[in-house]
């Protein structure tokens, strides 16, 4: 993955003020919305946030994502493998349960990498990935990461030859 | 509904017995066997704490716990008060003090003797 000149100069500092943030983008064709999610309070939500319940978040490029207190690390990058990584989700919001279990098909994520100093500059994105082997109890809700590479699909599909249809190929 | 208020009928003072400040850690520190460790945020800034102390008598006591119960919901949600030192009105939530208790109250003679772990909300 590259990065920017910024996020490098952060990496390597001895000493930095700055910090990563994950965001995440659940997708789901049975959501009315996409649910959103940041690894840090960055500031109130002041689009969700009312006198019954005060929200911390991230804004990026005009969207807000919730904070959730979560685990997560970038997926892995391999020649060989499908990035894969693991998601830990702190469950005392409750808010993810309902969504989790009312699906009948894995969420579609997009997982967003920006840096708190610039949140709108995007330093990296993986879109596409699966989030399944879902498990939830009280404290978390966790889980698997990962793309469908469909290497393993066959290709060209069905073609008809002698050997799967010979019936055509009679004279 | 608004944003409940540390109730009139409780002691609107802080007592500078026993009160403190606590800056949060939000360091992320890498030790090496030489040189200077590097040094990074954690993430943004945590919420302040503060202690607060103050006397009650045995009603005030009864209004104190009505307010954390019923009105605060066993103190999961937010109040507003006005910082014992700036002045300003902020918001904060009570902190527990112990893993099984979110505050204790001692007898000293006729009054109750309450500390309070306050964290002002960002």
């Amino acid at each position: 993955m590259k990065i920017s000149l910024e996020a490098l100069k952060s990496v390597y500092a001895q000493e930095t003020g700055d910090y990563p943030i994950f965001l995440l983008t659940f997708s789901h064709r049975d959501l009315k919305a996409d649910i959103r999610i940041s690894t840090d309070p960055t500031t109130r939500l002041p689009g969700m946030t009312t006198d019954e319940m005060v929200v911390y978040g991230t804004v990026s490029n005009g969207q807000e994502y919730i904070f959730c207190g979560m685990e997560i690390s970038w997926p892995t990058e391999d020649e060989e493998s499908a990035p894969m990584t693991q998601l830990s989700i702190s469950n005392i919001g409750r808010e993810l349960v309902e969504m989790i279990r009312s699906m009948r098909y894995s969420p579609r994520l997009t997982m967003t990498l920006v840096l708190a100093s610039n949140t709108d500059m995007v330093e990296g994105r993986i879109s596409g990935m699966e989030f399944s082997e879902v498990e939830i109890n009280t404290m978390l809700i966790t889980g698997t990461l990962t793309i469908n590479m469909r290497t393993n699909e066959p290709f060209p599909f069905r073609t008809f030859t002698p050997s799967t249809a010979p019936g055509i190929f009679k004279e | 509904m608004a944003i409940p208020v540390w109730p009139t009928d409780l002691p609107q003072y802080t007592l500078m017995q026993g009160y403190s400040e606590s800056y949060p850690n939000n360091l992320l520190m890498s030790e090496g066997d030489t040189g200077v460790g590097k040094v990074r945020r954690k993430g943004a800034t945590p919420p302040f704490a503060f202690t607060r102390s103050f006397y009650l008598s045995k009603d005030q006591r009864n209004i104190l716990a009505n307010f954390v119960q019923f009105t605060l919901k066993d103190g999961a949600l937010r109040f507003g008060f006005v910082h014992p030192v700036d002045g300003n009105l902020i918001e904060m939530r009570i902190m527990p003090v112990s893993a099984d208790d979110l505050y204790t109250t001692s007898r000293e003679g006729k009054v109750f003797f309450v500390t309070l772990r306050i964290k002002v909300l960002p």
